[in-house]
């Protein structure tokens, strides 16, 4: 299965390498050469990964004895993925801290804290100190800390 | 000029009580990141990045040395009170050390890591002083096509050595070259890898790239296992934080041998420091008259690899401050972080900013001093950061990587790049693959194509450059051995057994 990914995302960087423009430039070396070696490079290191997957000489999921993931893997991950692309979706709307708020929450519930205010609380202490520290005191622009409150630094 | 005399300077700037807090926040800031398993000086310093906007570069590069040497010193708590490595370099610390804190002898294993990582650490920034002029002068003389076989040679022997598998570590390593040259091409002004995307054109950020894969792909791939909450036994500090008569006697030789085994290994274009430290051990194992002690606490166990991965740390900045290396993926955070200054590590450095260099080699010298004092007296206080609950510690860690890409561009894309990385960061763990070769195959691919596109204009296309030319033939003769040889020596031996 990772080996089929693999080749797929050889399969799109050869795409990208036919669309990179013909320069009107002169130039001895040009700007396709090295993304096609390397593209080509990847898809054959790719193949010999596939061909020893299908044969069996490389596990395709490494996991260590007693690495194993514990019930609920997935569910975890999910809540971590979540927590990213809420940020990722609310930060401009809703400012750094509430976003972050929501954030935190969701990555903390993915370690198995449980869901509940306590868990919020501390979610929006951690999202408010970051934010206090970066914007307040490094100067490093979040923005305001919600929509119209809190000046955003320069 | 000569090294003593510049050296001298640079202690004057370094002392200065403006810089010095600098170098103390850095090795506080690196022993706490050295003790939480999980997060490692690259992925400190790469969060610290943005205050590259902000702060003089002196002062952000004496945080810096302190963060990498601090990282080294802080490795050893966990492994010896947790028995898991804060380092990937203190797994052999883990082995005898943690052996030692089970019989009660765990002052004793944090005292000779302490002492050994003092005396390896400052041999080898003494080796990194005055050998670094003589890379510096042998460098001068290099040209493009030199310059691009060193960076085949550096990318070829980070690939073979770090991971468990070549195979899966010339795929990372390609991976990393492809996303290094996404953007606008500079030479040609053409668009590579940007699929359509206006965000792209100026090229993937490293700042993204190394906290996505080390912070966020780390946590996601912590929580996916769901064992962090779960953490090992913590072994209380037994014994006092000092060592007995016998211990030093059983001490100081390990520790200056680990200071040889480590400095040279470390300076080297694959070496690291994980090398050095099994290197160490192996040589102790074999050297010890108590060999029955070795897997049961052996002290000279720790003593032997805590040096030599101090050592090979001073050992990583001489490839990376002589020649603008990279050879391990701190050492390539640190040069994004002197191109954020518009610098540009290699020969040159040292000539145009020769008082940063010096400072900064100077502040290695009281960071050892530092790291000495702070690092015992103070080992109640990192075994308590341990005890942080991990939902808590990697909310904080997810928050401050989003607030720090955030920060630099305000950008939504920024983060969904911040976050893809995480998810690659995820798979390249879950499924085995070093993520270093990445890291540096994506700083090192640009320059390398840099170089080859300057050495192909000066012999007018002709590719026979690269091994007409004495130098660059050797280095690529080496990069090729390193790339067939262990394939050659695993099926000699192969065929040996089969033979047998």
């Amino acid at each position: 299965m990772l080996a089929g990914l693999l080749l797929a995302l050889v399969g799109v960087a050869a795409w990208q390498v036919t669309v990179i423009p013909v320069s009107p430039m002169y130039a001895e070396v040009g700007a396709t050469l090295v993304p096609a070696v390397v593209t080509g490079l990847l898809g054959l290191l790719c193949l010999i990964y596939a061909v020893l997957a299908a044969l069996k000489r490389v596990p395709d999921a490494t996991v260590e004895p007693g690495q194993e993931p514990l019930p609920g893997s997935m569910k975890r991950l999910a809540f971590f993925a979540g927590a990213c692309l809420v940020f990722t979706g609310l930060v401009a709307h809703l400012g750094f801290w509430l976003a972050g708020t929501l954030g935190a929450a969701g990555v903390a519930r993915a370690f198995d804290a449980p869901l509940g205010l306590r868990t919020l609380a501390g979610s929006a202490a951690i999202a408010l100190a970051f934010w206090a520290l970066f914007a307040l005191l490094l100067g490093i622009d979040l923005g305001p800390v919600v929509p119209g409150l809190g000046a955003t630094s320069s | 000029m000569d090294a003593f005399d510049a050296l001298m300077q640079g202690f004057a700037t370094a002392l200065q009580p403006s810089v010095l807090i600098y170098g103390f926040l850095g090795c506080l800031v690196g022993t706490m990141v050295g003790v939480l398993p999980g997060i490692g000086p690259a992925l400190t310093i790469a969060l610290l990045l943005p205050l590259t906007f902000k702060a003089p570069a002196v002062g952000m590069f004496v945080l810096f040395a302190g963060i990498y040497y601090g990282a080294m010193y802080g490795g050893s708590t966990t492994s010896i009170l947790l028995n898991t490595p804060g380092e990937s370099a203190t797994v052999m610390t883990a082995v005898e050390g943690n052996q030692m804190a089970r019989r009660g002898r765990g002052g004793a294993a944090l005292a000779t890591a302490a002492i050994g990582s003092f005396i390896a650490g400052t041999i080898g920034t003494v080796a990194l002083t005055f050998f670094s002029p003589w890379v510096v002068e042998a460098a001068l003389k290099f040209g493009p096509a030199e310059y691009f076989s060193l960076m085949v040679l550096a990318l070829v022997a980070v690939t073979a050595v770090l991971g468990s598998s070549v195979l899966r570590g010339l795929i990372s390593l390609c991976a990393g070259l492809l996303f290094g040259l996404a953007g606008i091409d500079l030479q040609t002004g053409q668009p590579r890898f940007t699929f359509g995307q206006a965000e792209m054109l100026d090229g993937i950020e490293m700042t993204i790239a190394v906290v996505g894969l080390f912070a966020v792909g780390e946590a996601m791939f912590l929580a996916w296992q769901g064992r962090e909450t779960r953490r090992h036994e913590l072994h209380r500090l037994s014994g006092k934080v000092s060592l007995t008569k016998d211990d030093w006697k059983r001490s100081w030789k390990p520790w200056l041998r680990g200071a040889f085994i480590g400095f040279p290994i470390g300076s080297m274009p694959a070496g690291g420091a994980e090398l050095p430290t099994l290197l160490s051990y192996y040589t102790e194992k074999r050297l010890s008259k108590h060999k029955e002690e070795f897997g049961k606490g052996a002290i000279e166990g720790v003593a032997g690899p805590e040096a030599a991965n101090n050592a090979a740390a001073a050992g990583v900045l001489m490839p990376l401050l002589t020649l603008g290396i990279p050879t391990s993926a701190t050492a390539a955070v640190i040069l994004t972080a002197f191109e954020s200054y518009g610098l540009r590590p290699g020969p040159t450095l040292f000539t145009e900013q020769g008082g940063l260099v010096w400072t900064l080699i100077a502040s290695l010298y009281i960071g050892n001093v530092i790291l000495l004092i702070l690092n015992l007296p103070l080992v109640g206080l990192w075994v308590r950061l341990l005890r942080i609950p991990a939902p808590w510690l990697y909310a904080g860690i997810i928050v401050i990587s989003a607030a720090g890409v955030y920060g630099a561009s305000k950008s939504a894309f920024d983060l969904l790049l911040l976050f893809g990385f995480g998810l690659l960061g995820f798979a390249f763990r879950r499924f085995d693959f070093p993520v270093a070769p990445l890291i540096i195959g994506l700083i090192l691919g640009p320059m390398a194509e840099q170089s080859l596109r300057q050495a192909l204009t000066i012999s007018m296309g002709n590719y026979s450059t690269f091994v007409t030319r004495p130098l660059s033939a050797a280095i690529l003769c080496i990069a090729v051995a390193l790339l067939v040889l262990p394939a050659l020596l695993r099926w000699r031996d192969r065929r040996r057994r089969l033979i047998k």
